[in-house]
């Protein structure tokens, strides 16, 4: 009995506590379902005068992507999950500049939500489609800018990125996941399909193919695992 | 007689115009190969890009996601201009032929692709060009924007698909071209630049369809 006794004290179950690092991985993919409406863009010079309105909007989920969830949200790729999953980003213009070809714009403090939504509705022709469903998290972002490079015509096209840092909040049905975790979107981000390489719906200005990402280790629920007190010893070493 | 070239008439064929379309949907992350730490500069350098096919377009490529794993690997020409821009910008072409090629290795008896690290490594890229060669082409105008406060950046460039076991899958496509988001992220693995995200896309001929006038003239209503 003693015997038992030990061996059931060496075997741990070890609850192994996030802490944030450096890293980022991505959270949500949306491939290349997203579609920004720069109100007010000024295509000819692929500007985005201060004052006006970023809206991003897109999909995803099973039916889009491989791989459309990670991190404390991978638990929604089933294999078999039907639901789709919308999303909405909104930041103001500060102003672009020309650096000579490669067109620069900055923004200002905003904020996104992403929704859950049972009905496959989701349509650019319909913006109303990409905030209905079940708000599932949302946040803020900082620090976003974007980049048109439009030196070399087509081809290769006139391409681009646009990047954000995040702060995942409190609010939605999965907020408890994610709130107080950093991440960043980083995605494509062009005004002029290259050769017909892609579509810009009527209503918006530009195509963009991306994700939003989270920190390592941070947020969801951990998860347990057994351990000696061999490898809990070798934590601390 | 007459009724009969009449009823042949009223049978047009139409082109519908050529349509936009992704062809597969792309994540993983890159490297600089013999200068490393993303050199992307330097003279007789090769840019290299691997990494998971996300998603792919199932009119073009056949595909079994259940049972293979998709990979692909680019491999650059040699950096043929280095521009910067406002003190902000690096903008940097490569020579005509940049490689790039999208593979598919059965999950079971297949081996699994790894990043390792300070690639070139025993995992990279040679875990992700195993298995079949499904199409492969040549970019002759890669292009790579960096943003030098930041570091991160952006891809472009077109294909021309000329190898592969589904390239007859892309008869009727006149383009392909690719657009690449790059980040630098401290969770890179070591020795990578960007974590990297992503589409290859296609341009192609719609079929012909037959139409009634009365469809045509719908068409312009």
């Amino acid at each position: 009995m003693k015997r038992f006794c030990i061996g059931l004290s060496l075997v741990l179950v070890t609850a192994l506590t996030g802490t944030a690092t450096a890293g980022t991985d991505f959270l949500i993919d949306w491939g290349s379902q997203g579609k920004v409406d720069a109100d007010g863009y000024v295509l000819g010079t692929h500007s985005h005068p201060g004052g006006n309105t970023f809206t991003l909007h897109g999909v995803t989920g099973e039916a889009y992507q491989a791989d459309p969830f990670n991190g404390p949200l991978n638990f929604l790729e089933t294999g078999s999950n039907a639901n789709e999953y919308t999303f909405e980003l909104t930041a103001t213009s500060l102003g672009t500049t020309d650096f000579g070809g490669i067109h620069y714009t900055i923004y200002g403090p905003g904020t996104f939500q992403v929704y859950e939504d049972a009905a496959a509705n989701a349509d650019f022709a319909n913006p109303g489609t990409f905030t209905d469903g079940t708000l599932m998290i949302e946040g803020t972002t900082n620090g976003m800018t974007t980049t048109i490079n439009a030196l070399f015509g087509c081809p290769p096209g006139i391409s681009g990125d646009w990047h954000t840092d995040l702060v995942y909040g409190q609010g939605g049905t999965y907020g408890s996941l994610v709130a107080g975790c950093v991440g960043t979107i980083d995605a494509t981000y062009s005004d002029t399909p290259c050769n017909g390489n892609f579509t810009i719906p009527a209503g918006y200005t530009h195509h963009t193919n991306g994700n939003f990402s989270i920190e390592d280790n941070c947020g969801g629920s951990t998860a347990t695992e057994q351990s000696s007190w061999t490898d809990v010893k070798g934590l601390f070493r | 007689m007459k009724l009969l070239r009449i009823s042949i008439a009223m049978l047009l064929f139409v082109a519908v115009p050529a349509t936009a379309v992704q062809l597969v949907d792309i994540s993983g992350f890159d490297y600089t190969f013999p200068v490393t730490g993303g050199d992307f500069t330097a003279p007789n350098n090769y840019y290299e890009a691997l990494g998971q096919i996300q998603s792919a377009n199932g009119t073009y490529l056949t595909t079994d996601f259940g049972n293979n794993q998709y990979t692909f690997y680019m491999l650059s020409d040699f950096i043929a201009t280095a521009d910067t821009l406002g003190g902000l910008f690096g903008v940097y072409t490569y020579g005509p032929n940049t490689f790039v090629g999208l593979y598919e290795d059965a999950i079971g008896g297949g081996t699994a692709y790894a990043y390792g690290t300070n690639p070139q490594n025993a995992s990279a890229p040679a875990t992700f060009v195993d298995g079949a060669l499904i199409l492969g082409g040549i970019s002759p105008d890669l292009t790579i924007t960096v943003n030098l406060s930041t570091l991160d950046g952006s891809l472009a460039g077109t294909i021309g698909w000329n190898a592969g076991s589904q390239l007859a899958n892309l008869t009727g496509c006149t383009t392909t071209d690719f657009a690449v988001i790059g980040h630098g992220d401290p969770g890179v693995p070591v020795g990578y630049v960007w974590d990297i995200d992503g589409e290859i896309s296609l341009l192609c001929a719609t079929a012909t369809e037959d139409a009634s006038w009365t469809e045509v003239k719908e068409l312009f209503q």
